[in-house]
């Protein structure tokens, strides 16, 4: 990178930057130094920026070559980042997609301008390759396998972050608040000396310190850091944030020339990342990076016994690195780490935050597209066989070569060329799929609750969605006197409505036990297989939950099929505790259907809330007692 | 290059069942499951690359049905020539690690889980697709699997082809997190270093693990079982109302590997008793979520009572 580019004076512009601009230029230093940092997560970063963010990332990287910059929006699909199809001087070619590393090329930066609506084969994609050692890719009769150093740079708006899939939010432990950049950049163009573009401007910025590559191996950590990032991250996150602010201070370390990681380093990591300030009093001297001209020693320090675990520094030769060895002494005990957590309002981790509601299955959606849920497209369902193709949609790729095949010999005899397969329009073949009407209805039964009250009427308008839209039903029942397992729930799937496995189903006399936590578990297991069952999308999930909410059965006691001793609370709490996971399934709709008056309304209503859906009273018959 | 096996912090358990798995084959496979950021995937890589100096074939998200069953190769395809290709199946069985390794294994689509349950449950590969029509025998491999139980658990019947299920608990001990990021940086910064000796002593030990283990493997045949120790797994079994009789054998089969490991002659409670939580956390469950009742202090008891007749 030319360093005073476009007449600039490089010490000048530095100064200029605002503090999100320089952390932003800060955190791109790192990246670049650190193949393993992880993802990079901007928080309201104006979309704009980030277009320019990577260039500037892509400066730093260049090594002769200059690093692809590849763009993953909401328009990215599985045949865009694995496998494409090129047109060549020849005709077709399938060539690997933007995601796949070639080796002697330098790493790609990938730019993910809203992780929040990145479509499912971004997010996959990310889980898949951030951070991770190997990587493959097998589709269509094509494996590829590399070793992926891609760089990803992502933003999100904040208050959107904590709805994001916590596995993927691991993949990105750096997080950058850069809400002001815009206005900084702005700003830093006004006052610019000369006038230029933001990427040159930024460019000069950058260069002001030293960039990759560096020579020599990095700087050691020293066992003081080690501690020090133990004790500046809370042990309840991921060990992946461990190693990014290890990963960080290191790079800082590198940047400012130290021969080893010290304390400093990691709490100037922490600063950059957002982490909570260590309480003052602990801020206390480091001498571990001043002294980066230590005199050589010879030769290399052996490494002592039990060196794999051990603590200290030894400085090594210069142009070599310091090493970690055993001090010798006893291991110095820790102290658990005192900070708060790092969510919180503005901490960097919102999805710490206990309000933080991820979406589950946001990693694992289903793949139909609206124009098959629309009824336009026959790619719903698993392929049951083929069929000639009447349009080009969801053509079965190797039916159709097989098929142009036996006619080879006779379009050759009458064709042009003689090389290649020849293909018709008459040999396209399209998949049949077995169909899916994408709606499914779940019903739990509490039949314990079903003395003296008919449940006909409030079932009635869900019993008849299900049945207009043919949808696929399961049913959880329990607290019935025909129960093989009083203590457990049963789950069995039927096609349709009509089968008479639900009609006995809606007529079992009442028993005593109500494992009401059990059946909610299977309920929402329910609901994740169909969310996540084949290509077929599940448009929307009705779930129905009949009961007084009177749960008497701890979750551990169905599970491990042995009767509780007291019970107390412990079933109704579980049953909450299991039902707050529908909050965060997409396109299930739940519904509780109550009788009223009832001992302890309160219950259902409860349920109806930890599920996020409406709470249906059904009024009892009169005279009807209570349950037994 | 991977972390080496040997550089790996905590993992007991996980550690523990891979190495039964690979001394007795006949164990079946392993299933890892942990909250995100605990390594899962670093420690079964790192055991592979320790045992057969490679990476597992691993059926990554978003495979195709070709591409796991098997197919044609496309570019001579479309060239006119059809060449069969294996699929990932094949491929794990015909690997020198004999493993299929799937990642998020509970994310997986229910028709591949549905294929990989009938190979490993068969040994039979029935390929009847797109113009291949053939049926391949002795399709076997151990199938290891990675999962966050946050997002859901996995069908009993996969389950329960699993031999031995551990439980990966993220390292919240001060001390042992400063090991995780002291080794892992140190080893960034010396892996491509051919003078390292930090390096040449950790592939010093990766070898003498897998030396030990091959030892292992080579004298699982000679370790016999002791008085009453088969029946003893028989009424651990029963005792924690095991359906079948796949959890009775696995249960001898990890106890014998794990004897032949610490090279005792024989296998006795004590065997027992230590992988008694591998084998049985998957199986007392009687519920279909698959979500896994916590192992309990009861559940060791519950072990404990059984058996001390082991001997007698």
């Amino acid at each position: 990178m030319a360093a005073g580019e476009a007449g600039l004076n490089v010490g000048d512009v530095e100064g200029e930057l605002g503090g999100t601009l320089a952390r932003v230029l800060t955190v791109l230093r790192c990246s670049a130094a650190e193949p393993r940092l992880g993802g990079v997560l901007f928080f309201d970063l104006e979309p704009a920026l980030l277009p320019l963010v990577g260039e500037l990332l892509a400066d730093l990287l260049a090594d002769g070559a200059r690093p692809r910059v590849v763009t993953l929006g909401s328009w990215a699909a599985p045949e865009d980042l694995w496998l494409r199809t090129g047109v060549t001087g020849e005709g077709f070619a399938v060539l690997p997609g933007a995601l796949v590393e070639r080796g002697g090329a330098p790493p790609p930066v990938v730019l993910v301008p809203d992780l929040g609506h990145a479509p499912l084969p971004v997010t996959q994609a990310a889980v898949t390759l951030l951070d991770a050692d190997a990587a493959a890719a097998e589709l269509f009769g094509h494996s590829m396998r590399w070793r992926p150093r891609a760089r990803w740079l992502a933003a999100v708006g904040r208050a959107e972050a904590g709805r994001l899939s916590p596995h993927l939010l691991d993949r990105f432990p750096v997080r950058v608040d850069a809400a002001s950049a815009h206005r900084e950049v702005r700003a830093f163009r006004r006052r610019a000396p000369v006038r230029a573009d933001d990427r040159t401007l930024l460019r000069t910025a950058l260069a002001a310190r030293p960039a990759p590559p560096f020579p020599g191996p990095p700087p050691a950590l020293t066992a003081e850091a080690a501690r020090e990032v133990v004790a500046l991250m809370p042990s309840s996150a991921s060990r992946r944030r461990d190693l990014a602010l290890a990963r960080t201070a290191r790079a800082l370390a590198r940047v400012a020339g130290h021969a080893r990681v010290g304390r400093a380093a990691v709490r100037e990591a922490a600063a950059l990342l957002g982490l909570p300030a260590p309480p003052p009093e602990e801020r206390g001297g480091d001498t571990a990076e001043r002294d980066p001209g230590t005199p050589p020693r010879n030769g290399r320090t052996p490494v002592p016994a039990g060196g794999l675990e051990s603590t200290g520094v030894v400085e090594a030769a210069q142009g070599q690195r310091a090493r970690s060895v055993a001090p010798g002494g006893a291991p110095v005990p820790l102290e658990p780490a005192t900070v708060r957590p790092a969510g919180g309002d503005r901490g960097p981790y919102p999805e710490d935050d206990p309000e933080a509601l991820p979406r589950f299955g946001s990693l694992r959606a289903p793949r139909a597209s609206s124009v098959a849920r629309a009824g336009a497209g026959p790619s719903r369902g698993h392929p049951v066989g083929v069929r000639p193709a009447r349009d080009l949609r969801d053509v079965a790729l190797i039916p159709t070569l097989l098929e142009a095949a036996r006619f080879q010999r006779i379009r050759r005899a009458r064709g042009r060329r003689s090389e290649g397969l020849l293909v018709n329009a008459a040999d396209l073949r399209q998949y049949r799929r077995r169909p899916d009407s994408g709606r499914a209805l779940v019903l739990v039964l509490d039949h314990s609750c079903h003395a003296g009250w008919d449940w006909a009427p409030a079932l009635a308008p869900h019993l008849r969605w299900s049945y207009q839209h043919n949808a696929s039903v399961s049913v959880v029942e329990f607290g019935h006197r025909d129960a093989a397992d009083e203590l457990t729930a049963e789950r069995y799937r039927v096609d349709s409505l009509l089968h008479p496995r639900v009609l006995a189903s809606l007529n079992r006399p009442p028993g005593m036990a109500s494992p009401l936590a059990h059946a909610l578990d299977l309920a929402v297991q329910e609901l994740r297989r169909l969310q996540r069952n084949g290509r077929a999308a599940l448009e929307h999930a009705l779930l129905v939950v009949v009961t007084d909410g009177r749960g008497n059965v701890p979750l551990n006691a169905s599970l491990g099929g042995r009767p509780p001793g007291r019970v107390g609370r412990e079933g109704v709490t579980d049953a909450l505790r299991v039902a707050a996971a529908v909050r965060t399934l997409p396109r299930a709709e739940p519904v509780v259907i109550a009788p009223v008056p009832d001992v302890h309304p309160e219950l259902t209503a409860e349920l109806a809330e930890a599920l996020g859906g409406r709470l249906v009273a059904a009024s009892r018959r009169a005279g009807a007692g209570e349950r037994r | 290059m991977i972390l080496p096996y040997s550089l790996l912090v905590g993992h007991r358990e996980l550690r523990t069942a891979l190495e039964i798995a690979y001394v007795n084959e006949a164990v079946g496979g392993v299933l890892a499951t942990g909250q995100r950021g605990t390594a899962k995937t670093t420690t079964v890589r790192a055991f592979t690359m320790m045992t057969v100096g490679r990476l597992p074939v691993t059926l990554p998200i978003g495979a195709t049905d070709d591409r796991v069953l098997g197919g044609w190769q496309i570019k001579k395809l479309m060239r006119g020539a059809a060449e069969p290709e294996d699929g990932l199946l094949v491929e794990a069985a015909k690997s020198p690690a004999r493993m299929l390794y799937v990642d998020e294994i509970n994310l997986l689509d229910d028709y591949l889980v549905n294929i990989i349950l009938d190979v490993v449950s068969t040994g039979v590969l029935s390929v009847q697709r797109e113009g291949r029509a053939e049926e391949l025998h002795d399709v076997h491999f151990a199938l290891v699997g990675t999962m966050n139980p946050d997002e859901g658990g996995l069908r009993p019947q996969l389950l329960d082809r699993f031999g031995l299920v551990a439980d990966v608990l993220p390292e919240e001990d001060p001390e042992q997190r400063r090991r995780i990021v002291e080794t892992v940086l140190r080893f960034e910064a010396e892996r491509d270093d051919p003078g390292s000796e930090f390096m040449a002593e950790a592939r010093a030990r990766d070898a003498e693990k897998k030396a030990a283990l091959d030892a292992a493997r080579a004298r699982l045949s000679a370790v016999r079982y002791g008085t009453g120790v088969i029946d003893a797994c028989a009424r651990v079994a029963d005792a924690f109302e095991l359906v079948g009789h796949r959890g009775d054998l696995v249960l001898g089969r990890a106890a014998r590997a794990l004897a032949a490991i610490e090279g005792a002659p024989l296998v006795d409670a004590g065997h027992v008793a230590r992988v008694a939580k591998l084998v049985l956390v998957h199986r007392r469950g009687r519920g279909e979520s698959g979500t896994l009742p916590p192992w309990t202090a009861e559940d060791d008891a519950r072990v404990e009572r059984t058996l001390p007749n082991a001997e007698g």
